[in-house]
């Protein structure tokens, strides 16, 4: 409250709070609370989320690079926020009527990611570090509904899209040794067989580096875990990371900041074609502190 | 966007990248009046390149009955009224490409297709092409004719796949101008699919990323000519090597047929993709829908191709499609024959210009039996 004590806007503001149910102002940060244990088996489900302060963060389309979208998607995510030594976990709450966790032609699947700043110093720009040439390296840990799909084990293929189709025998399915077999499928799965890191296959989150718009590419660590849950028309999303890396490690002594985006795959957003924030404070609470105050400590974000 | 120049609209334009041709372009001529829709060039390439899960519904190969087939569906119509009509003047295209006319938040003008475009390979098959009295088999829009419309990716000089992609994931390649669409660095944006006019880059669900028409370059690669163009039983197709008009070999055949003659003309020029795969123009089709398709020279080609049969040279090149797996360099007519020379001008096949024509009768009195035309 002490900025707001400082105009007589502010004041008048006061006045009139006092005669209305005013709810808590939210936090123009996140507040990461301390928390004992193995972070890395923490739940979307887990109650001590309750106890979390939420921060919401407004999202703008991204207006820098082309392509951009057509039209707005989502307007505002919530994030909270835990850590201890090795872990930092964060839980990212918006709002979307359809969870889209299928790709095809014309379609898209939703999607969040959050970004770091790799070298201290200055911000780079919060849009995959600016434009290329005057970029700085940035951290990113994506999530994607198709992906956590596919580390599920639900590949998606012509029968998700079309329960009664009916083709042909695949070459690789003729009669051979598996080996055969499973070279032929490799084959004629190129994007397997050129390594493509950011295929279809493999982990719900991702862990990505930038120097640009249009230079994601995966990081040689692949540290980050998390899912996705969406019900009653949410999208709450777990990213967790270890405090620690070689490269974009968090020191969590400091004050950070964080990025972050949201594709809603119904509104044909992927790639640059995206809602975005601005760089947001990120502030890790001392243990001491948190345990004073186990709900985060809603006013040692307004000074 | 930088400015390029580009020969088949006649004037400069603006694209994504600086224009840097390579050193030789994959470039090829579909003779559309001899194509039969059997369909045969789909198949090759199917069972060549696109097998695999999140490839059922990919064909970098089809064949569609125009005026009414489309793969996907109206995807050259759709675009055509998204760009508006755009007059040309003596070779030089007025209007504007879909580089040019990109909305303000896109990199290219183009449309994204869904699944169901891509339901019907075919819709229209063969429509206009039953028996009709006096010519005629409807009254309407226009009179009937029909014709078969092969196509793979054009390896376009100015990719607009290529432009859009965000990632510049897509390459042409400084050593024969083919198109591909990296697999390891792709991310499945769909940006390229959104933008190929022609609708050649297609999704794959199952992988994640967008595959296309690769023209053989393995084949290509080793002196041979693409699958759909080996497989071909009409013999519509060849594949060579095509130059600007400044650099143009008269004794290179796609040089010969595109610069020389005019004969084979570019698919919806007006685009502004300089597209590489040259079409002969069907005999009997509307003037005016062959102006839209191909430009303004289709009439004049489809004159051409008419008096071919009286002009040895090329009624000579003519013979020579599909008349050999190997690419053609070079070519020259000696005497009755046309010959195919590789990139050194060695001679590797020779095919005589015309049959010789054998009447029967068409009752055949040895064999006491009638004959038919085949026999
Ligand atoms: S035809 Fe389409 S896919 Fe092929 S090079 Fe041209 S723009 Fe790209
Ligand atoms: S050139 Fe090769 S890859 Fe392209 S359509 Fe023909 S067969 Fe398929
Ligand atoms: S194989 Fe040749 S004749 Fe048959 S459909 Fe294809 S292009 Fe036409």
């Amino acid at each position: 409250m002490s900025i707001m004590k400082k105009s007589g806007l502010a004041a008048l503001l006061l006045l009139l709070m006092s005669c209305t149910k005013v709810p808590p102002a939210a936090p123009n940060r996140i507040m990461a609370g301390y928390l004992e244990g193995d972070l890395g088996a923490l739940s979307i489900g887990d109650p001590r989320w309750d106890g979390a302060v939420e921060t919401p963060i407004p999202l703008k389309q991204q207006l820098i690079a082309l392509p951009k979208s057509e039209q707005d998607g989502v307007a505002q995510i919530g994030v909270r926020a835990f850590y201890n030594g090795e872990w930092a976990a964060f839980l990212l709450t918006w709002s979307d009527p359809t969870p889209d966790h299928l790709t095809k032609m014309g379609s898209f699947s939703d999607a969040a990611a959050m970004e770091f700043p790799m070298e201290p110093g200055d911000l780079p720009d919060s849009a995959m570090g600016g434009a290329p040439g005057s970029a700085k390296p940035v951290l990113i840990h994506q999530w994607k509904a198709v992906w956590q799909e596919a580390e599920a084990g639900n590949i998606q293929g012509i029968k998700t899209f079309y329960p009664n189709t009916w083709s042909d025998v695949y070459l690789f399915e003729m009669p051979g040794t598996p080996e055969a077999r499973a070279k032929m499928e490799r084959t004629f799965t190129t994007s397997v067989a050129a390594e493509n890191p950011l295929a279809h296959h493999g982990k719900a989150v991702r862990d990505l580096e930038a120097v640009g718009f249009g230079s994601v590419n995966p990081s040689e660590e692949q540290l980050s875990k998390g899912n996705g849950e969406w019900a009653d028309g949410k999208w709450r999303v777990l990213i967790v990371r270890p405090v620690a890396r070689l490269r974009g490690g968090l020191d969590t002594t400091r004050l950070l900041h964080a990025a972050f985006a949201v594709w809603d795959g119904a509104k044909g957003e992927v790639g640059a074609r995206k809602m975005q924030s601005a760089w947001t404070p990120l502030e890790f609470l001392k243990p001491a502190a948190h345990a004073s105050n186990p709900k985060g400590g809603n006013s040692r974000g307004q000074h | 966007m930088a400015q390029v120049f580009n020969w088949q609209i006649g004037r400069e334009m603006d694209y994504w990248y600086t224009g840097v041709r390579p050193g030789r372009q994959f470039g090829a001529v579909f003779d559309i009046n001899k194509c039969i829709a059997c369909q045969t060039c789909t198949v090759a390439c199917k069972t060549t390149w696109t097998g695999g899960r999140g490839q059922e519904y990919m064909f970098w190969n089809n064949v569609e009955s125009k005026p009414f087939g489309f793969y996907p569906i109206m995807w050259d119509v759709k675009l055509l009224e998204m760009l508006g009509p755009g007059a040309w003047r003596e070779g030089v295209y007025e209007g504007r490409t879909i580089f040019e006319s990109a909305p303000a938040k896109e990199r290219v003008l183009g449309w994204k297709p869904t699944d169901y475009d891509y339901a019907h390979p075919n819709l229209g098959e063969d429509e206009a092409s039953s028996p009709v009295d006096g010519g005629l088999m409807m009254e309407g829009k226009h009179a009937a004719w029909m014709f078969y419309l092969a196509r793979i990716c054009n390896h376009c000089t100015y990719p607009a796949c290529l432009a859009a992609c965000p990632r510049g994931a897509i390459y042409k390649r400084k050593e024969d101008g083919i198109v591909l669409v990296n697999q390891k660095n792709c991310r499945g944006y769909q940006e390229c699919v959104k933008a190929c006019p022609y609708k050649k880059t297609f999704y794959n669900a199952v992988e994640g990323v967008s595959q296309k028409c690769i023209a053989c370059y393995p084949a290509v690669e080793r002196g041979f000519q693409p699958q759909c163009f080996k497989a071909c039983i009409g013999k519509i197709r060849m594949q060579g090597w095509a130059h600007p008009p400044e650099r143009a070999e008269e004794d290179n055949p796609i040089d010969y047929l595109v610069h020389v003659r005019k004969l084979a003309l570019p698919l919806l020029p007006q685009l502004g993709l300089e597209p590489n795969v040259y079409y002969i123009p069907p005999v009997h089709a509307s003037d005016a829908f062959l102006a839209q398709m191909f430009g303004p020279a289709a009439k004049q080609a489809v004159q051409t191709y008419l008096e071919a049969r009286n002009d040895k040279v090329l009624a000579g090149l003519l013979t020579l499609l599909g008349s050999t797996h190997r690419t053609v360099d070079y070519f020259k007519i000696e005497g009755d024959e046309a010959v195919a020379l590789d990139a050194e001008r060695s001679e590797f096949c020779r095919v005589p210009i015309s049959e010789p024509v054998v009447t029967r009768n068409a009752y055949d009195e040895i064999a006491q039996v009638g004959r038919h035309n085949i026999t």
